[in-house]
């Protein structure tokens, strides 16, 4: 079956450290290098995470191709938030360009750095956590650490059927094409009304796809409790050190920051 | 013993639509019945009734011996697995195991008892190479056998299935058929196949019943049914290919053809093998 450009399993597991960990222990590094990243005053912290995870993706192999294609559709939001962030705050004005004559702020740039390199930092810590464990790792993960069971249950229910709904959105698109419409003779207003049709047919079919999933749940004996009964076994000690090992490195990493920077 | 007896059944759907009209069908306890129709003929709308998915507007529905109620529709589920035309509405699991083990875990059943369950259906319906896999990465033929799979596990003594056939390749076709014809003869599960496919229909079954516009218009085993040729084309059906074969020999090149005509190649091979003895004999 060809590759899903969705597909999320780290399926071809390799026999490092990094695929083996134990998921707990990556979902809490990688949530506490997350959440340190996002509240560091300091672009060059925000670099640091940043480059020790191309360097953990080059050390332990990791495709840097779909390392690459996975933090291109982030990029271009947080690309565009960024933008944005020179016009609209701080006070020394620096430039003010000749159309429109719109200000660019000394302050507003160094914000607009700060939020890029700390999103992207984010994003590339996620994207090895989520590169390296497979979803259903994830998701026992997050059962172990109490995470509501309705939040699991939808997400896997999600996971299900993203592949589902991809894969309908692209026969849609296919019909329509098959029959010209996106033909560069129609206008661009047309076009876009025709990519809008497919999105309607698609949220009425996802409609209808969750009436018929719900129906077979149902004859299969489903009165409305969680979904998915997922359990992990103990953590390995030995994993329990690393993740002690790589925890403490991220809070001095901070606390160095606080009393130094 | 009757496994599914339908006494009057009428349904209207809540838009007005009628879909069942005085339905009275009898399957026996072990019993390949398929249930043939063209497109609209109400089909999938009778078998939502024998798990209780859908109720009577009225007339009565009994699953082995019991009237299908609100009271007992835990019963009626367990006895009576339902399996969906599309595979993608009924495997919703993220992985093969886990959307087997949805029915048994519904049932209270133990964890032990579960992953017994579980396992055993897999090798039934020879899937345990795919246990973990996301239902994504199987082929149509394959999660139709885990949807298969899925009710198996509850040990139910009826399966109904809503066009097993659709959208399947040869291979996974007789597949399928093998794995049906197995849990038939080894497990006397009660099979109800719901179907437009009439070359399929003699391969799987041993009673026909013809629905049309909602009502059941004739019921037979597979050669007397067929041998309404002139009803059946009157609904958009018509016989099975090699069926209609044996009805040209007959008609128009005035073959001695024997009835009911045969239906399948092993019934075609045999009725062949008399037509050339029948020549010799005449010399």
């Amino acid at each position: 079956m060809q590759e899903h450009y969705l597909e999320l399993y780290a399926d071809h597991l390799g026999d490092t450290i990094i695929y083996k960990l134990d998921p707990r222990v990556k979902l809490i590094c990688a949530i506490t290098a997350i959440i340190a990243v996002l509240f560091t005053p300091h672009w060059q912290i925000a670099m640091l995470f940043l480059a020790s995870t191309l360097i953990a993706v080059a050390i332990y192999k990791i495709p840097l191709r779909l390392f690459m294609r996975r933090m291109l559709y982030p990029t271009y939001i947080i690309a565009v938030i960024s933008a944005i962030q020179p016009f609209t705050y701080g006070a020394t004005l620096i430039y003010k360009t000749p159309l429109f004559s719109l200000p660019i702020y000394l302050e507003g740039l160094h914000f607009s750095f700060l939020i890029f390199t700390r999103c992207m930092a984010a994003i590339a810590v996620l994207n090895l956590l989520v590169i390296t464990t497979p979803v259903m790792d994830i998701m026992r993960a997050l059962a172990w650490f109490r995470v509501p069971s309705v939040l699991l249950d939808t997400a896997l229910l999600m996971f299900r059927y993203i592949f589902v709904l991809s894969d309908e959105a692209e026969r849609i698109h296919r019909a329509q094409e098959a029959r010209c419409g996106y033909s560069q003779k129609l206008s661009y207003l047309r076009r876009l009304r025709n990519f809008g049709t497919l999105f309607g047919v698609l949220l009425v079919r996802s409609y209808e796809r969750a009436v018929k999933v719900g129906n077979a749940m149902i004859s299969r004996g489903y009165k409305g409790e969680r979904l998915f009964v997922l359990k992990e076994a103990d953590i390995p000690l030995r994993h329990v050190l690393y993740g002690v090992v790589i925890f403490t490195a991220i809070i001095l990493l901070i606390l160095i920051e606080w009393i130094l920077l | 013993m009757k496994a599914i007896e339908t006494i009057n059944l009428s349904f209207t759907y809540p838009d007005g639509t009628k879909a069942l009209e005085n339905v009275n069908l009898t399957i026996e306890k072990g019993e390949k019945v398929a249930i043939l129709g063209p497109n609209g003929a109400g089909k999938s709308t009778l078998i939502y009734h024998f798990n209780g998915l859908l109720m009577p507007t009225s007339g009565k529905v009994k699953v082995l011996g019991r009237e299908v109620s609100k009271e007992n529709i835990d019963f009626i589920r367990q006895k009576v697995g339902l399996v969906f035309q599309n595979p993608d509405d009924q495997v919703f699991a993220p992985t093969v195991f886990q959307d087997v083990a949805f029915g048994p875990i519904n049932l209270g059943l133990p964890e032990d008892e579960v992953k017994r369950r579980v396992k055993w259906a897999l090798e039934v319906m020879e899937l345990n190479e795919v246990e973990d896999k996301p239902p994504h990465r199987l082929s149509h033929g394959q999660k139709k056998r885990v949807a298969i799979a899925g009710v198996l596990a509850m040990h139910p003594e009826i399966i109904a299935l809503d066009e097993p056939t659709a959208n399947l390749d040869p291979k996974a076709v007789s597949k399928i058929l093998e794995l049906l014809l197995k849990l038939n003869k080894e497990l006397n599960v009660t099979l109800i196949i719901a179907t437009h496919d009439v070359d399929f229909v003699p391969l799987c079954s041993d009673k026909v019943c013809i629905l049309n516009r909602g009502e059941l218009i004739l019921e037979g085993s597979p050669g007397e049914v067929f041998s309404n040729t002139e009803k059946l084309r009157r609904m958009d059906l018509r016989l099975p290919r090699i069926g209609h074969l044996f009805e040209i020999l007959k008609v128009r090149d005035n073959l001695p053809i024997e009835n009911p005509l045969p239906l399948t190649i092993g019934e075609a091979r045999r009725e062949i093998h008399r037509l050339i003895k029948h020549k010799a004999s005449i010399k």
